[in-house]
């Protein structure tokens, strides 16, 4: 297919306005949970936990626009990496249940990564069980998802996850070869998860880069 | 990547039908039509063979492939 200008102008301002969104939505949400902590008498949080924090507040806000923009088709084509409104209507079902579990992923890792701070707003142990509760709803979500999908997501799919799997094995193999040897701080149980959720999600978007589908046609 | 480019769009537009309806009736997305079309996704063998078979067309006539083996 060629492109005309228009078309390609159209394209970037779309990506610009998706990119543009995207970043001030998660200052707005990295900030609003920085004030929220504000004035509580807590000590500085720890790299570990501001990376983690930062994930969880990804997924939430990610969560939160997809669903909207599955409730409103009209906004959903210009703000989703869809091709138009009917698209954003045959995709919908899946749009809002991804949504949900992107919502519920995030809020569960907030607040696993503050349980046990003065900011926590369950303990530890219940926290775990929270998040580990949403996480194996979510993987069934995703499990059902991937049953349904057809080839090209499929293949979308295990392109992520290969990527992931070779990224993350270099990251904690080099990590853990310059922690033993003295060099780097080890890996903290909070990195794990942020390497983890924070990998897939990076993963997933670099797959769908490399097939050239962040600007649809 | 091994890659090839196609006429899908071509025999699409020649039997007057939408992405949509080309995804519906070979029970796929029209996400994965627009992405074979402007090829970014080379289909799988079946969904080639379907394809070709929808247009009673040969996979070598919707699947062009400048590829020649070596004398």
């Amino acid at each position: 297919m060629i492109d005309t200008t228009s078309d390609r102008t159209a394209k970037r301002r779309k990506l610009w306005l998706q990119a543009g969104l995207g970043a001030i939505s998660g200052a707005a949400g990295m900030t609003l949970v920085l004030w929220l902590l504000e004035g509580r008498d807590l000590p500085e949080p720890d790299g570990s936990t501001i990376v983690a924090a930062g994930v969880a507040v990804i997924y939430v806000l990610m969560g939160v626009l997809v669903g909207l923009g599955a409730l409103f088709p009209a906004a959903g084509a210009k703000l989703l990496n869809v091709q138009d409104r009917d698209e954003v209507l045959e995709q919908r079902g899946m749009l809002i249940s991804s949504a949900v579990a992107c919502a519920l992923l995030g809020t569960a890792m907030l607040v696993l990564v503050f349980a046990t701070t003065e900011a926590a707003l369950l303990g530890p142990r219940a926290a775990f069980w929270l998040f580990a509760g949403v996480l194996a709803v979510t993987t069934v979500v995703s499990l059902r998802q991937f049953a349904r999908h057809d080839e090209l997501m499929r293949a979308l799919i295990q392109e992520s996850v290969a990527l992931f799997g070779y990224g993350a094995s270099v990251v904690l193999v080099l990590w853990g070869a310059g922690a033993a040897a003295a060099l780097v701080t080890a890996p903290q149980p909070l990195d794990l998860i942020s390497l983890s959720l924070g990998g897939i999600l990076a993963a997933t978007f670099v797959a769908i880069w490399r097939r050239g589908m962040m600007q649809l046609d | 990547m091994l890659s090839v480019r196609n006429r899908l769009k071509e025999h699409r537009e020649t039997r007057g039908w939408s992405q949509g309806e080309l995804a519906r009736r070979l029970g796929v997305s029209r996400q994965t039509i627009n992405a074979v079309e402007t090829d970014k996704y080379d289909p799988s063998l079946p969904l080639a063979l379907r394809m070709a078979k929808l247009f009673a067309v040969g996979v070598p006539d919707l699947f062009i492939d400048d590829w020649e083996p070596e004398e």
